[in-house]
């Protein structure tokens, strides 16, 4: 619309110096001074009403961009939140998010390799979604990498307090991240997800790390084989 | 006596919730903006204390105890009361 209207008034601008260089051939002097200043006070004015448009335009260009970026429909507390989580979080070393699809800020990948301890090295996958009563319920994550871990167990259930009975709406992303790493860090097996793993940790720790290494080499465990990750 | 005031100035207020904290732990807005559920800030959506001096918007803080048996302050986890105003 702002473009269609300027180009009007171009073309009557264009119309009005055509006049004018008509004007002084037939109409003699007096009209040669008044008309100039005249169309000088309109241009004047054009310019300053294009400049407003202007501005308008980008305000609106603006506007239109930002909700252009967050999808078309308006985004939800859910969204809200987690793009204030993500915006501030401080991701630790050894662990990568990554986005499927960038405008679906629910939903995306982690990656943690541990920095030390048992699992040191060795890289896992999860999924992790934001539901849409975030943040007064936890993400939900899962692991994708099979682990022979005390609190994952076989189908990639994770269990952290935090992500269950814990949860505060005051936690964030970057806690949950967080929360997994340590998972790798120190195993506790007093709240096991895989039972055997975890009285194995209890009773003997020292066949229980035995068993870790032998699993994350890609080896067999109560007869089911692990990924090579090491 | 007649007192003329010229419009030279304008006049300008602001306001702000006497609040420590920037903004509300639970939707992380700011206590002088508004929750996510709100549009405009001001009294229709307040901040409140609990006995813990914990604040969160009202909104925020109720949808969290309603949601949970638990009645405990998301911040540290004690029993939460709403401070009553002796302010």
């Amino acid at each position: 619309m702002f473009r269609l209207k300027e180009l009007q008034k171009k073309q009557q601008q264009q119309q009005q110096q055509q006049q004018q260089a008509a004007a002084p051939a037939t109409n003699g002097t007096d009209a040669v001074t008044t008309e100039p200043t005249d169309v000088k006070r309109q241009n004047s004015n054009d310019l300053k009403e294009i400049r407003k448009q202007k501005s308008k335009d980008s305000y609106f260009s603006l506007k239109t961009k930002q909700s252009s970026e967050s999808g078309s429909k308006r985004a939800n507390p859910a969204e809200l939140r987690a793009q204030k989580d993500i915006d501030e979080m401080e991701v630790p070393v050894g662990c990568a998010v990554s986005f499927k699809d960038t405008n679906d800020i629910l939903n995306f990948n982690l990656s943690i390799t541990p920095t030390d301890g048992l699992y040191q090295s060795a890289t896992f996958q999860f999924t992790i979604n934001i539901p849409s009563t975030y943040p007064y319920d936890p993400p939900k994550v899962h692991c994708d990498t099979l682990v022979y871990h005390p609190n994952i167990d076989l189908e990639g259930h994770v269990c952290l307090n935090i992500l269950r009975q814990d949860w505060m709406p005051v936690l964030n992303i970057g806690t949950v991240i967080f929360g997994l790493m340590t998972l790798f860090l120190e195993p506790n097996p007093d709240d096991p997800l895989n039972k055997e793993a975890a009285q194995l940790m209890i009773d003997n720790k020292k066949s229980f790390e035995a068993n870790v290494r032998q699993s994350l080499r890609g080896g067999y465990i109560s007869n089911r084989q692990f990924p090579k990750l090491l | 006596m007649k007192v003329t005031i010229k419009s030279l100035w304008n006049t300008v207020s602001a306001w702000h919730w006497d609040v420590n904290e920037e903004c509300c732990g639970i939707c992380r807005m700011a206590f002088d903006g508004c929750c996510v559920d709100c549009k405009i800030p001001g009294d229709d959506c307040p901040p409140v204390w609990g006995v813990c001096n914990h604040a969160f918007h009202m909104h925020c803080i109720l949808k969290w105890l309603n949601a949970n048996e638990l009645q405990q302050c998301p911040m540290c986890r004690s029993e939460w009361r709403f401070k009553s105003d002796e302010k």
